[in-house]
């Protein structure tokens, strides 16, 4: 799955640490997620979208083969 | 919100050391019985009981422990046990194997137990690493 998560951070200017305490996980989740060795569950997907005040599709797409 | 996240990880830490020294008091207390090789069949089942009832704590506050990270840690320690036990079931395997050739005599359980923890806590840090 691709995620447009290092972007909109950056957009923010949110260090991955801050991104974390904002969705309540460490700083290691959000590098797991962005360098895309972890896909989150779908409460913290939802979270991480929400706090970009996007929809969750806007932030991760399927690719192929997913 | 942070600030009670912390207070319930301290008072968690704290229990966590309080199981650590029940387990050790209450397995070394059994061992001291257990040693002196009593013949009441109700002292030897109580002694089995109390080694077995003490490490039940300890390992509550290990689960609670992991079950209040994120998801994300949630996952290294899955990872992390699966690995633990996949590692121990093959090395179980190979002893048995090992035994019935006559190349070893005897693995005591505790080296078992001893070879599943390492193996859990190396496994910790190399799933820790890879996701760095």
């Amino acid at each position: 799955m691709k995620n447009r998560l290092r972007v909109l951070r950056a957009e923010q200017n949110w260090s991955q640490a801050e991104l974390g305490m904002r969705v309540g996980v460490s700083r290691q989740a959000i590098n797991a997620i962005e360098t895309g060795k972890y896909d989150p569950g779908l409460p913290l997907a939802m979270k991480i979208a929400r706090v970009f005040a996007r929809k969750i599709e806007d932030v991760f797409e399927l690719e192929e083969g997913d | 919100m942070p600030a009670q996240r912390t207070d319930s990880g301290l008072r968690l830490l704290q229990l966590l050391a309080g199981a650590f020294l029940l387990w050790l008091v209450t397995t070394v207390g059994a061992l001291f019985v257990l040693d002196r090789e009593p013949e009441s069949v109700a002292l030897r089942a109580a002694m089995v009981a109390v080694a077995v009832g003490g490490v039940l704590p300890w390992s509550w506050v290990v689960a609670r422990l992991i079950q209040r990270e994120d998801e994300f840690t949630r996952r290294l320690h899955l990872i992390a046990l699966a690995i633990a036990f996949a590692i121990t079931a093959l090395l179980v395997f190979t002893a048995v194997f090992l035994q019935r050739a006559g190349f070893i005599d005897y693995v005591s359980l505790k080296t078992v137990l001893l070879t599943m923890v390492v193996t859990w806590w190396l496994a910790i840090i190399v799933t820790k690493r890879y996701y760095r």
